[in-house]
């Protein structure tokens, strides 16, 4: 049985510009799989209509999908299809202890703490759980054993789908992050808590995205998230993900 | 029984007194640390004299390593050594009610390209070491005890083997920090034993940067800045050094009343 990356790279309607630079994303991990004996499955056909589930809340169906695929697995990384990974990144499914597996969030905390606060007051019943134990949805780690907390997620997800959706309209603070956060952090779950390097975000408020790559100096996973607009405008997405891969894996 | 110490490192220099903007903001970080320290039946060293006099010659950021055994002559257990602009909220749990004996101490991850500029700049100094910067500490908060004594004689040691040439580094070839990346280095050289894995509240640094000092703008039912709420330790550092009393000044007047 292999470890598996599973990854979530969707076409979604309206949005087609930003799957453009997945290939990257996709060809790093894939070379990265070989190299450590995992398996890479891509997830690129939505399980739901946009309108009816984000599609940042499909990846949680990977136990199932892996099944169906007739794959067997010991344990599922998802990740984003909009990150690289270094070719010398350490092979994080040695690392787990078999806990589920993740990487504090660590950027913007005047949206983590309105995640935290907002999703607790409206979702959650006043319920919360310590801030530095908020972690990072785009990378996580589990097992067999953690099946049950995705599956209590989709479940949680069609029990309070209206509620969900508005609280993503009216605050913008997360899609399944908060709800995968507070699902995990209000039960009794073993957690391991990974270095940043594992699910590097927010590069800009690092000061290690510039061009001189200096991000590519640490051996880790790279998401190219909240990049302000005025970088975005000069040097996209597509441009740090090309280069990135370009300058790890040649051309 | 012996008890816990906080080594606090505050020495007024006058001559930096403009840099700094006067110092006003130690006193108040002295003031909540003696608060704390009482609270939790913690000793409090208040730092304000080291061996040597001259501050540019000899950093007091590196003095402190060389003094801090010296200076606490009373028997104590753990020394939590953590620098002056600070401020340790009212209620904080005892940090050393979570510590076992390593040395313990926050990973800095606040500017990432500083710090690998910092390591890369120093690694001529220590032979090429392969230096992991997945354990690049903050120096200006860790706690130690009696066991870390000879790690701390042996960085006394290579700093004055070495004086001339860690002011070079200091001054004008890498320009990154004092004590703190040569004092990474040996930690990680000689293999020290390292905590990093102590919750973030005690150790809230780069406030600004990390966008904490607001408040929740979106419920509005609560106006107490989001780092007064959740942190323990709030550090103002990563702020032009000028305004550090006006900032801690202004947490104070929040805040005072839970010190009484």
């Amino acid at each position: 049985m292999k470890n598996v990356v599973v990854m979530t790279a969707v076409k979604v309607p309206g949005m087609e510009e930003r799957s453009i630079p997945y290939k990257y994303g996709i060809a790093s991990f894939k070379k990265w799989c070989e190299k450590n004996d995992c398996e890479l499955f891509v997830l690129d056909t939505a399980l739901h209509e946009h309108d009816v589930m984000r599609i940042n809340f499909h990846r949680y169906y990977a136990f199932d999908l892996l099944e169906q695929s007739g794959i067997e697995y010991d344990q599922i990384c998802i990740t984003d299809a909009d990150a690289i990974i270094h070719p010398e990144c350490p092979n994080f499914f040695e690392m787990t202890e078999g806990k589920y597996t993740v990487t504090s969030c660590d950027g913007s905390f005047d949206w983590i703490f309105r995640s935290l606060e907002n999703y607790s007051k409206y979702v959650f019943e006043g319920k919360t759980f310590p801030f530095w134990n908020y972690f990072n949805a785009g990378f996580q780690v589990v097992n067999k054993n953690h099946r049950h907390l995705w599956n209590e997620l989709i479940d949680f997800y069609f029990s309070n789908q209206e509620l969900i959706v508005s609280m993503q309209k009216n605050f913008g603070v997360g899609t399944d992050q908060p709800v995968i956060n507070y699902i995990v952090n209000l039960s009794d779950t073993k957690t391991k808590y990974l270095p940043y390097e594992f699910c590097m975000a927010d590069l800009v408020r690092k000061e290690i995205l510039n061009l001189d790559f200096t991000f590519l100096n640490f051996k880790g996973i790279y998401q190219f998230n909240a990049i302000p607009q005025q970088i975005k405008q000069q040097y996209d997405i597509e441009f740090w993900m090309k280069t990135s891969y370009e300058k790890l894996y040649g051309k | 029984m012996s008890k816990n110490v906080v080594f606090l490192t505050s020495v007024k220099y006058d001559r930096f007194s403009q840099k700094y903007g006067g110092y006003e903001w130690m006193d108040i970080s002295q003031k909540s640390w003696e608060f704390w320290c009482e609270s939790n039946d913690v000793e409090l060293y208040v730092y304000d004299k080291p061996k040597k006099d001259d501050p540019i010659k000899h950093r007091i950021t590196w003095q402190r390593w060389f003094d801090v055994f010296d200076k606490l002559k009373s028997d104590y257990d753990k020394i939590w050594m953590v620098d002056s602009a600070s401020i340790i909220k009212w209620n904080t749990p005892n940090i050393f009610d979570l510590l076992d004996d390593r040395f313990t101490a926050f990973r800095d991850i606040d500017n990432l390209n500083w710090i690998y500029q910092s390591v890369v700049g120093y690694k001529p100094m220590f032979n090429n070491f392969e230096f992991d910067t997945g354990k690049y500490i903050n120096c200006g908060n860790a706690i130690i005890n009696k066991k870390h004594q000879p790690f701390l004689e042996n960085v006394e040691r290579f700093y004055y083997d070495n004086h001339e040439l860690l002011l070079h580094y200091e001054n004008s070839k890498v320009k990154k920090g004092t004590d703190q990346t040569p004092f990474n280095y040996l930690l990680q050289i000689e293999k020290i034993d390292t905590n990093i894995e102590m919750p973030m509240a005690y150790n809230l640094t780069h406030l600004q940067r990390k966008e904490m000092l607001g408040v929740n703008w979106q419920l509005k039912d609560d106006n107490t800045p989001f780092f007064i709420k959740y942190g323990y330790l709030w550090r103002y550092n990563g702020f032009p050094k000028d305004t550090r009393t006006n900032l801690m000044t202004q947490t104070w007047e929040i805040v005072k009343e839970n010190y009484r």
